[in-house]
């Protein structure tokens, strides 16, 4: 009998039969689109994971301050209710935010203008590539400067956060536009304790709730072989694969794996179909399983039975919920794909 | 001044309190006998009845004024004991004189203790409220704060909490004061109002915020108060039980108040506990629904916390910031079905989705008992709405294809049997076919759980799905389609509107869902053997099935498979030959009631009836030449019997001599029969009615109430009387 759950396409299931890469309930698209957002002139194929053509009036994705070469905490959320980017309100979420913070973080009861916190809302600009896309949000939480002098404008950065979603294929509030905003994924770089907190605020204002956005082995391979085709010019890092190793071997806990950029991007040129945007689940089965097989060949070790679990490539280096983005050309093409595997995993039940 | 052997004798009360409101200067309290005496009737009479409200007000006057030394200011205001309720006049004068700064402070911090006191009896709230300004100045006053903190706890409504109320609280903390109790307890409940202002951990401990004071004080009124109510109940029962009510309110709005249990223990999976939504800096719109109240104020929900302050204000209540404190509260249950607000019921999918994925789905499970709990509270919620989710059933979708059978089994079953109504094709594919997979290859209790899980699905959907199915069609086709959806949705009962499908046929879905638990039960049976709990089971399915037209949305009759009535029929359980029995009973009642009965299933059932009947009562098993389905097994089975040396087969399933009613025959025998006697089952033909009555008592009512319907015997009668 048929099943509803799409099973992933032939060579991915022969490479991935290991119960331990596959995450059961997930479907795999059978190709996820490469290139960046291209104008409605390219021709699209039938298909029903296809991505619809990117809309006309496109915004180029500019230079991104503060986004790359940091270590974020990937998180994904629900749609927010009631949120809404206006300056206004954008002001009050700061000023909200900033006490709750103080009391809870501070765990002492203080007076309005006693704040040692600021927080400011704002609008981050350059993260949307689609009309469609709601409007990326930066949360940025930092001591107050305790002289007064607010020209120095404060002290430490402890917290930044942007709220985004980029290109989005759909939005699970079709229809309710005017109650929920869906922004799939929350990136936060700040200590663990700053960031729960966030996490919470969010969760009780906004109605929603958040949780860390934590790729299966199938996602880290999908990115490592995308993404191993796209050089930077200058530093090329190398391609890494970080395996654990199941608990039964004894004195091994993890098999990192990494090989040369330059010789990834000849065994990608080999694999992949020339002319198209996307990128099919054969080829990304196909790349992968010849590096595994490589590794087999020197070392007899299955690491098709292991767990992939972080994967550094020219363009980021993602794993364990947490990414790294090198370049800001290319950050728009990582944080699509995370807001894709956002979506994914939140309409996992919807799209049933 | 009066003598003092004239006022030995009894003062009325009335005489006394004219006395204290008279004086309009300072009084002497030494060598003052009339003073004594005017306080000593007041004390008396109030201890014994409480005071009338006009008394109250006038005291009250008198003890605030000054002009009285503060000992019996002290006694005067002590003994303000209600009859039955305090004016809110009283009161409000009480604030008044307070405000005035005459009497002292000491006087003044006892007024605030009388009004906590009586707080319960007061008439009215309104003007009190309008002081909440005032009251909140008395805050200054380390003696009065306490109690000042304690009516304003009481007092405080959504609207009464402002910034800079906040501010000065915190300044209170800050400074000289403290963070005493009293004041984080006012803070407490701003904060559930406005978790925004207020937002800083404060003590989750348990203790109380306000000191019980005067507790004493507090028994006495509320002793007199209640002999007085229970001396006019005797005298008036009938109009007082009239009276009765708002008070009974007022006292749990107080004492709900102020036990408020203390935030929850974080949890990892945090449910959360509803508290008031965000002030929002814009007055759009929040909801779809049209609202008809002019009144535009709205009711945050932590204030309510009964179910008749919900009926109250039930148009205009704000939902709290986090739906999903719905799981928790059936308060809100109520609010959320009743209001059928579309933007509200999606605010909860999109957290429940968000939840289902992210606890079971995404990682191998990691909290049960967390995951546990979270299932039960959906349990409960489906149980309450009578009605599927539509995201659970996503849920259950992907979660049985990879279940075990094991983690958190009744739940899951539970879930299953709540499911919305689908396409026949998508229930195979989503439900029941992980259902079968796991049915084969599972021991023999869960194959009775998943039996009593579909059956409760088949019931499920007779009595709630197929109805809803049909308003909701019916709906559709009377409105244009596009404008339908929202509107008319709620009026239908149908909360989760959003997957009710046009193209499910009812009575398809039911007739493909019978068939595919006859399957089951019949393969069933055979792997484990007959097995006795499994037996049951299914005679469970084959009732329930006969009562299915019952519901109203039911229009044809569904007819279990011959194979399953069978393997009942030549079972070694008689109770469950006799529940069958039953069961063929009220489908006799069934197809006299439908209308446009269906002459198939006339016939199929004629067949299985025939069958039962020669099997049970005729004598005819395997020998009917005519009718019954038995006729085609006969040519296979009784040479077989024959073979086996059984002798005459085709009775050797009767109620007389069949093995399941072997222990009714012999207890049947040892209690008409002397002991000793040989006897045979076969006798018992003799003395039929005797023994159906003996069956009866048994418990095995089906069987006679069969024979009775189906069996028409012309001869019953003389036999009987024969054999007597």
């Amino acid at each position: 009998m048929e099943t509803p759950r799409t099973t992933p396409s032939t060579s991915l299931a022969l490479c991935y039969t290991s119960p331990r890469r596959t995450c059961p309930y997930r479907r795999t698209p059978r190709q996820r689109r490469l290139a960046g957002p291209k104008l409605s002139t390219s021709p699209v194929s039938s298909g029903r994971l296809r991505r619809s053509p990117v809309t006309q009036n496109v915004e180029k994705p500019g230079a991104l301050p503060g986004l790359t070469n940091k270590t974020w905490q990937v998180l994904y959320l629900s749609p927010l209710y009631k949120f809404s980017t206006q300056p206004q309100a954008l002001k009050q979420y700061g000023r909200s935010l900033a006490t709750f913070l103080v009391q809870e973080a501070d765990k002492e009861i203080a007076v309005d203008n006693g704040c040692t916190k600021q927080c400011v809302f704002s609008v981050y600009e350059g993260l949307r590539v689609n009309a469609a896309d709601p409007e990326a949000i930066q949360i940025l939480v930092t001591t107050k400067a305790t002289n007064g002098n607010k020209k120095t404008n404060g002290g430490q950065v402890l917290l930044t956060a942007v709220l985004c979603g980029i290109d989005l294929e759909s939005n699970p509030c079709t229809g309710l536009k005017k109650h929920f905003t869906y922004y799939p994924i929350l990136l936060v770089k700040s200590r663990v304790t700053l960031s729960a907190l966030l996490k919470s605020w969010l969760q009780r204002h906004f109605d929603c709730r958040i949780s860390p956005l934590m790729p299966t082995s199938m996602d880290l391979a999908w990115m490592v072989a995308m993404w191993s085709g796209t050089l930077a010019e200058r530093k090329n890092k190398p391609v890494e694969l970080l395996y654990s190793v199941p608990e039964e071997c004894e004195g091994l806990s993890r098999i990192t794996y990494t090989i040369n950029a330059e010789d990834c991007k000849t065994l990608w040129d080999s694999i992949r179909s020339k002319g198209s945007d996307d990128f099919t689940g054969e080829e990304v089965g196909a790349f992968v399983k010849s590096l595994e097989e490589h590794f087999y060949e020197c070392f007899k070790v299955k690491l098709w039975k292991m767990e992939l679990r972080r994967v550094g490539t020219p363009l980021a280096y993602i794993g364990d919920g947490k990414v790294k983005i090198f370049s800001p050309e290319n950050a728009w093409q990582v944080l699509r794909l995370l807001s894709e595997l956002a979506l994914e995993q939140f309409q996992l039940l919807a799209t049933t | 001044m009066s003598t003092k052997k004239s006022d030995r004798r009894k003062r009325t009360l009335e005489e006394a309190v004219r006395y204290f409101s008279k004086c309009k200067s300072k009084v002497v309290v030494r060598g003052n006998v009339e003073l004594q005496m005017s306080l000593e009737t007041v004390k008396s009479a109030a201890e014994e009845s409480g005071l009338d409200p006009q008394h109250i007000t006038a005291l009250l006057d008198a003890a605030s004024s000054g002009y009285f030394a503060q000992s019996v200011s002290r006694q005067l205001i002590r003994c303000l004991i209600p009859t039955s309720q305090v004016p809110q006049e009283a009161v409000v004068k009480a604030i008044s004189w307070m405000s005035t700064n005459k009497p002292p402070v000491a006087i003044q911090a006892l007024l605030l203790r009388w009004i906590l006191v009586v707080y319960d009896y007061i008439d009215g709230y309104d003007k009190l409220h309008c002081l909440y300004g005032i009251l909140f100045l008395f805050l200054d006053s380390q003696v009065m704060m306490p109690h000042v903190c304690h009516l304003l706890f009481l007092l405080t409504r959504k609207e009464d909490v402002k910034m800079f109320r906040v501010r000065k609280l915190l300044s209170l903390i800050k400074g000289r004061v403290g963070a005493q109790a009293c004041l984080t307890g006012l803070l407490t409940i701003y904060k559930l109002y406005y978790p925004n202002l207020v937002s800083f951990a404060l003590p989750a401990s348990n203790r109380m915020f306000f000191g019980s004071y005067d507790r004493k004080w507090k028994s006495q009124v509320r002793e007199i108060v209640e002999k007085a109510a229970s001396d006019a109940q005797g005298r008036a029962s009938l109009s007082d039980s009239h009276n009765k009510d708002p008070k009974e309110l007022s006292v749990s709005r107080s004492t709900q108040l102020t036990s408020r249990p203390p935030p929850r223990k974080k949890q990892r999976l945090e449910v959360p506990v509803a508290h008031s939504s965000s002030a929002s800096t814009d007055r759009q719109e929040t909801t779809d629904k049209f609202s008809l109240s002019v009144e535009s104020t709205k009711v945050p929900f932590v204030r309510i916390d009964n179910f008749v302050n919900l009926l109250q204000h039930v148009e205009k209540i704000e939902f709290p910031s986090q739906i999903a404190a719905c799981l928790r509260d059936p308060i809100l249950q109520h609010l959320m079905a009743y209001s059928g607000d579309r933007v509200v019921t999606t605010r909860f999918t999109f957290w429940l989705q968000h939840a289902l994925t992210e606890e079971f789905l995404n990682h191998s499970p990691t909290n049960m008992e967390e995951n546990e709990k979270l299932l039960k509270m959906i349990v409960d919620l489906t149980d309450f709405l009578q009605e599927g989710v539509p995201v659970i059933d996503n849920f259950l979708a992907s979660f049985l294809h990879t279940w075990n059978g094991m983690d958190y089994g009744p739940f899951i079953f539970r879930l299953i049997s709540r499911c919305q109504m689908y396409p026949i094709s998508d229930l195979n594919d989503l439900i029941l076919e992980p259902l079968r997979q796991l049915y084969f290859s599972s021991s023999v209790y869960f194959k009775c759980q998943c039996l009593i899980t579909l059956t409760e699905l088949l019931r499920n959907y007779a009595a709630y799905e197929c109805v809803r199915h049909k308003d909701w069609t019916a709906a559709i086709s009377l409105d244009d389609p596009s404008s339908t959806t929202l509107k008319s949705a709620p009026s239908l009962g149908i909360l989760f509107p959003e997957r009710v499908n046009e193209t499910v046929q009812p009575s398809a879905v039911l007739q493909h869902l019978t068939s595919f638990i006859n399957k089951l039960a019949v393969v069933g049976l055979q792997a484990e053997g007959e097995n006795d709990l499994l037996l049951h089971v299914v005679v469970n399915y084959i009732s329930v099935l006969s009562s299915l037209t019952e519901h109203p949305g039911v229009e044809h009759i569904i007819l279990p498979c011959p194979h399953l009535v069978r393997f009942v029929l030549f079972s070694n359980s008689a109770p469950c030959i006799s529940r069958m029995a039953a069961a063929f009973c009220r489908y006799k009642d069934a197809f006299a009631h439908i209308p446009g009965r269906q002459r198939e299933s006339v016939t199929a059932f004629n067949e299985m009836l025939v069958d039962v009947c020669d099997t049970l009562w005729r004598n005819k098993t395997f020998s009917n030449p005519k009718q019954g389905s038995l006729k085609a097994l006969s040519v296979t089975v009784v040479p077989v019997l024959a073979n086996l040396g059984v002798w005459q087969p085709s009775s050797r399933f009767s109620i007389f001599q069949g093995l399941a009613f072997l222990d009714q025959a012999w207890n049947f025998f040892r209690k008409t029969q002397p002991p000793g006697k040989k006897v045979h089952p076969n006798q018992l033909k003799t003395v039929k009615d005797a023994y159906l009555k003996f069956l009866q008592q048994q418990h095995l009512v089906g069987i006679s109430h069969f024979i009775g319907t189906f069996i028409t015997r012309k001869s019953s009668t003389h036999r009987s009387l024969a054999a007597e």
